[in-house]
């Protein structure tokens, strides 16, 4: 039987070891999902997820996550992206480099502003986020945050892959325009 | 600011719409069993003065909207209440104005493409000869009075290079501006091409219809389909039915699809 979330949370807040175990049985196979869709190998992965129990276990408290599932995979991405950025530096492939290049359409050769600093594209790219329907945000989410494939996405909502492909294609021409609007590239 | 930076930056989104995407179910607005079975139990909340514990929708429920999955692959199914019945008629209410999109015509999407299938061909590569179909694709509904005709909002053209098939190019307005799409994955591409080899005249029709969805091609005398795309029943583009006849059985009445 799963503690719930706010269970799991108190046992942080009372120092119990036993959260992390518990963080580890529920979402111990969510996090290496994560992690293995960017990084794609699974020793990585499983390392990778590792850091997040260790990194969850520093964090809270101070931090009280809203929604536990949301913190945990925002962490795990996050540690995932630095590892998949060591192994970019040594020119091994992993499957972020896919999403990123579709997302290289979204910068194109247009020079951006150098003072642009990560909190204020943090907030651009949510209010862009915020303006989608909900069906562009959650195949964009899907995508671009947790990193899935267009197969994987099909099939998770039960639509055509040729629909993804065209909402993503969609989306990111959107973002493409919200950022130029944002004032992201020079000039 | 590269697209490393954007992709690190999309870390930075909100919470409520990460877990949003966890729980969310792409609604399929043609299905008219789920449109119909949640708008009965908000009736019978609203006259009966008592709560719908539970609605089946054959061997499923209407609660699939608040259906999850928990993280380590156990479906957890929750009761349909009362409140969640009612949402989903909201949300049913909100599919059905989103319908109501303006929709592209025969005419518009004829004179579109005579302007400009030169430049959406080059999008696909070198050809030696190559055509924008002007037949076209929709999304049809499937009931049991016969087949209606719903969400004309975008219309799919196959587009095809040295008579195999290249992609599609997706036509659709946004506000008063026609614009289209192309999808020239290689792989979709190629799934189809497989699938239907010689078969294909060019014309292809997706059809959704309760409890599934196909895609269809049709030819002068038969019409041929992949089934299935849904998470229980996926796209197998390796069966290729024909209607009326085996290979295997008949599957397709000729009601069923439009051509145009």
């Amino acid at each position: 039987m799963k503690l719930e979330d706010e269970k799991i949370i108190e046992l942080y807040f009372a120092r119990d070891e036993k959260a992390i175990a518990e963080t580890s049985s529920k979402y111990g196979s969510y996090c290496l999902k994560i992690a293995l869709n960017i990084l794609g190998i699974m020793q990585d992965s499983e390392e990778c997820v590792n850091d997040t129990w260790l990194k969850t276990w520093n964090s809270i408290p101070p931090q009280r996550p809203r929604i536990f599932s949301a913190f945990l995979a925002k962490i795990t991405r996050n540690l995932a992206i630095n590892r998949f950025n060591y192994e970019n530096a040594k020119k091994r492939s992993v499957p972020a480099c896919a999403a990123l290049d579709e997302l290289d359409y979204c910068i194109g050769e247009q020079g951006t502003r150098e003072d642009f600093d990560r909190r204020e594209l943090e907030r651009i790219i949510n209010s862009f986020v915020s303006s989608l329907d909900e069906r562009e945000r959650n195949i964009f989410i899907r995508r671009y945050f947790f990193s899935e494939s267009t197969p994987e996405i099909s099939e998770k909502y039960g639509i055509k892959e040729s629909y993804v492909l065209t909402i993503l294609s969609r989306t990111r021409k959107k973002l493409k325009a919200y950022l130029v609007k944002e004032g992201v590239f020079n000039g | 600011m590269d697209n490393r930076d954007l992709f690190e930056a999309i870390g930075g989104i909100d919470e409520d719409y990460i877990a949003q995407s966890e729980n969310y179910h792409f609604k399929n607005r043609h299905n008219i069993l789920k449109f119909a079975l949640p708008i009965a139990a908000c009736l019978v909340l609203f006259f009966g003065g008592f709560a719908v514990s539970r609605v089946t929708l054959g061997s499923k429920k209407a609660s699939d909207t608040v259906d999850y999955k928990d993280y380590n692959g156990n479906y957890q199914k929750e009761a349909a209440d009362a409140e969640n019945a009612v949402e989903t008629c909201k949300d049913e209410q909100a599919e059905s104005a989103e319908c109501s999109v303006r929709e592209v015509s025969d005419s518009e999407a004829k004179a579109f493409f005579e302007k400009n299938a030169d430049s959406i061909i080059q999008k696909f590569g070198p050809y030696d000869s190559a055509g924008i179909n002007l037949s076209g694709y929709y999304h049809v509904s499937v009931n049991e009075n016969g087949t209606t005709y719903l969400n004309v909002s975008e219309r799919h053209y196959l587009v095809t290079i040295n008579e195999k098939i290249a992609g599609t190019a997706a036509l659709y307005y946004d506000g008063d501006e026609l614009k289209y799409e192309i999808n020239n994955d290689k792989d979709y591409a190629s799934a189809l091409n497989e699938a239907f080899g010689e078969y294909h005249d060019g014309s292809l029709i997706f059809a959704d219809y309760p409890g599934g969805s196909e895609v269809i091609v049709t030819s002068a005398n038969n019409v041929y389909t992949v089934k299935g795309n849904s998470p229980d029943n996926p796209p197998d583009y390796e069966s290729l039915y024909v209607a009326g006849g085996e290979v295997p059985g008949s599957i397709y009445r000729e009601a069923d699809y439009i051509r145009f």
